[in-house]
């Protein structure tokens, strides 16, 4: 059993669990591969997000419409069909596409339907009640909105947008199918070449992605001490 | 481009309907399995049980924390190494592929049903259980005859958020071979080269069982404010579900 | 032997065949949540036919001592003998508490999925197994004998706060408890609503059964108790008949609190 760590467990086998054949071929992979597509995605997913969810607690049709639509369609459809979307479809048109874009692009969008339904229900937990109380202050609209409704909403929005980003972060993984050298790939390669000792290796991805996942959740919690909270966002 | 969605008259229509039923069966037979542990483990968190507590703890962490599609592939090349070996063989002669899939998706996401569940309960006012309990009832009792009515109100709605997600996740079964939608789209992709006419017709598969799921949720929403007549239940705070969301 | 005697036999707490002289008997209990001791040595015998209301400063554990008694919070130390029974309790959910102790919360805790009169036969024909036509029949008694018997089929939530907490005093007595404890009963209510739960809550005392009250309601504790038991940061401070308690306080912190409470 401790022959099966020793094996998996070697230099050799880490370097590449982490960066890939980045330093031998100069390709960039593993988890170094997997921390770019997903934090890329979280960054543009949040952006994309933060403008449909607005849209999505507008009252004006225009707005909600388009919002809805995307947010209903791209929720419903399982996130490796529209990594194969974003592969196959751009070359029907004759544009080049990488694998690595396809899958960024792919986990953006889908990733930004969820974050725009979170950003709305954020929009519509600040009560009524303090919007009244902002008013009586003899706040303007835009002040009202951007001191009282937004830091609220983002406030009430950090747990499920946390747990939105490690999903997120776990998404990734469906890089290997189109075949990115993601860090699962290159677990799986690691798997098929030492045979015998499937057990340790998966469990020795599974773990890389525990700790990084756990990581980020930890990080995301001290933003949920309003201290430190309003410390960065919240200057009055 | 040219697209011909007549060619899918015939074997690749076959391949995507065959496929479908593989689907179906997958989601059923997961959705069942991770019913059962997400009670199971929802309602084991909920009671603060010391000496089981750790363990669940692990569970749901290790679940939240790690991709599915990597699960999906220890279950599948480590299941004759962790599993006794009588559940080893019935699963081979029950089809491998299809029993480490449905295992592997059981045990993702009955963690996010016992998560579920547990919001649920912890919905439903401290008092209520109280009460129940200086009646003399037991504690199953009071679980099925006062806390679980009330809880499944607030629960719905994440439960079908987690429902359309297992059935999204029933295409990663693609990349341990069982022959699902996705996975015989790679097959007409490959062999006849009607990539797209393919993937539309599934893309639309799945966001009809994603509705249906959906739909069906709401009907059991529907029956359960008819007959239950729940009509206070307490709603979740704000910040327990944002965008139907369940919060770690 | 009755249906109801053999759900007892067959709970963890059951009565003893020979009835010991006092319905509740407290030695050196202590609880503790954490670090803090909410209960720091309690002695107090209650007995049968007592009414006795306990009152004193909020945070002062008249609540906790209240739920220490059946069995929803676990003593650290000591020991609570309910009619000659100890009560053994974990403090965990899984607990099975005395059916016979009667609760009555400040927050109603009627079950708002279910109509009054479900409500009232739920714990009887699952705990106690009474025959459903049967159950019902005494429901609708009880509700009668609260004056709400016309609310039967209606749901908590369509009921006013003293009609709410009328319906939960009925559905402890559906039980048929020996003692009822009542957890601020009158708490929760507008001051109109408060004499209707009073009312009920006379009646009851009038017939003999033994209640233990944690109640802010100095007027009715004065007319109705046995006993006041006062207490005050986990300890019982002074008890004496209400009459003695209120005209002639012994304890410096007893006269502080009635002078407060007075000058609402």
């Amino acid at each position: 059993m401790m022959d099966n760590w020793a094996r998996v467990w070697t230099p050799a086998n880490w370097e590449r669990l982490l960066v890939g054949d980045l330093f031998n071929r100069g390709e960039i992979g593993g988890l170094a591969l997997t921390l770019c597509i997903g934090l890329l995605a979280i960054a543009g997913s949040t952006v994309i997000g933060a403008v449909v969810g607005i849209m999505r607690a507008s009252d004006r049709k225009a707005l909600n419409l388009p919002a809805t639509l995307y947010v209903q369609s791209f929720r419903n459809v399982p996130l490796l069909i529209l990594v194969f979307w974003a592969y196959f479809l751009p070359p029907v048109f004759g544009i080049q596409t990488s694998k690595f874009l396809s899958v960024l692009v792919a986990l953006t969008l889908f990733t930004g339907a969820y974050i725009a339904e979170i950003v709305q229900g954020g929009i519509r937990s600040v009560a009524a009640a303090n919007l009244e109380a902002a008013r009586v202050l003899g706040l303007t609209p835009r002040q009202i909105q951007f001191w009282v409704v937004l830091p609220q909403a983002f406030f009430n929005m950090l747990p499920a947008l946390a747990g939105r980003y490690v999903v997120s972060m776990k998404n990734t993984s469906l890089a290997f199918l189109i075949g990115l050298m993601d860090l699962t790939e290159i677990g799986k390669q690691i798997g098929a070449r030492l045979m015998t000792s499937p057990v340790e290796v998966y469990l020795t991805i599974l773990l890389i992605y525990f700790v990084v996942n756990r990581g980020l959740v930890m990080c995301l919690r001290l933003l949920e001490n309003r201290q430190s909270f309003n410390r960065l966002f919240l200057r009055i | 481009m040219n697209t011909d969605f007549s060619i899918l008259w015939g074997d690749p229509g076959t391949l995507i309907l065959s496929g479908l039923v593989v689907t179906v069966k997958l989601a059923l037979c997961a959705f069942a399995l991770a019913i059962i542990i997400g009670v199971v483990m929802g309602t084991l968190r909920w009671i603060g049980w010391r000496a089981v507590e750790p363990f669940c703890w692990v569970y749901i962490e290790f679940c939240r924390n790690t991709p599915p599609v990597v699960q999906l592939l220890f279950w599948y090349f480590s299941a004759s190494f962790v599993l006794p070996m009588p559940v080893f063989m019935f699963l081979r002669d029950f089809g491998y592929e299809f029993g480490a899939a449905v295992i592997a998706l059981a045990f993702y996401h009955g963690a996010f049903y016992a998560e579920v569940v547990r919001a649920g309960l912890n919905a439903v006012p401290k008092g209520q259980f109280e009460a129940a309990r200086a009646l003399g009832l037991g504690f199953l009792q009071s679980l099925r005859r006062v806390a679980f009515p009330q809880a499944i109100r607030v629960l719905v709605p994440p439960l079908v958020n987690e429902t359309t997600a297992l059935i999204k996740n029933t295409s990663l079964a693609m990349a341990i071979g069982v022959a699902e939608m996705t996975f015989q789209y790679r097959a007409i992709d490959n062999f006849m080269f009607r990539g797209i006419e393919a993937l539309t017709v599934i893309t639309v598969l799945y966001v009809i069982l994603c509705l249906i799921a959906a739909w069906l949720g709401r009907l059991m929403n529907g029956y359960l404010s008819k007959h239950l007549h729940a009509r206070n239940a307490t709603a979740i705070a704000d910040r327990q579900i944002v965008g139907g969301e369940i919060i770690r | 032997m009755t249906a109801s005697n053999l759900a007892t036999a067959a709970s963890p707490v059951s009565l003893a065949s020979k009835r010991p002289a006092a319905a509740i008997k407290m030695r050196g209990v202590v609880k503790r949540f954490g670090a803090l001791e909410v209960l720091r040595g309690i002695d107090l015998t209650i007995e049968r036919g007592e009414v006795v209301v306990l009152c004193g400063p909020s945070g002062s554990g008249k609540s906790t001592l209240l739920r220490c008694i059946n069995g929803l919070e676990a003593i650290a130390l000591g020991e609570v003998i309910v009619e000659g029974e100890h009560v053994r309790s974990k403090g965990s959910k899984l607990d099975t508490l005395n059916p016979r102790i009667g609760m009555v919360f400040q927050a109603f805790n009627l079950f708002p999925h279910l109509t009054i009169l479900q409500n009232l036969i739920l714990a009887p024909t699952m705990v106690l197994k009474v025959p459903r036509a049967e159950a019902i029949e005494r429901a609708r008694a009880l509700l009668a004998r609260v004056g709400i018997e016309q609310k039967a089929d209606a749901f908590p939530d369509m009921l006013s706060g003293g009609q709410q907490q009328r319906a939960a005093i009925a559905r402890a007595l559906a039980m048929n408890p020996e003692l009822m404890l009542f957890d601020e009963p009158t708490s929760a209510l507008d001051p109109e609503m408060i004499h209707e739960v009073l009312d009920v809550m006379r009646d009851l005392a009038h017939e003999g059964m033994t209640m233990v009250i944690v109640t802010h309601e100095m007027g009715f504790a004065r007319e109705v108790a046995s006993r006041v038991v006062f207490m005050d940061e986990g300890l019982i401070v002074e008890q004496a008949k209400p009459d003695a308690f209120f005209s002639k306080p012994r304890e410096e912190r007893t006269k502080q609190f009635i002078g407060k409470i007075l000058a609402r």
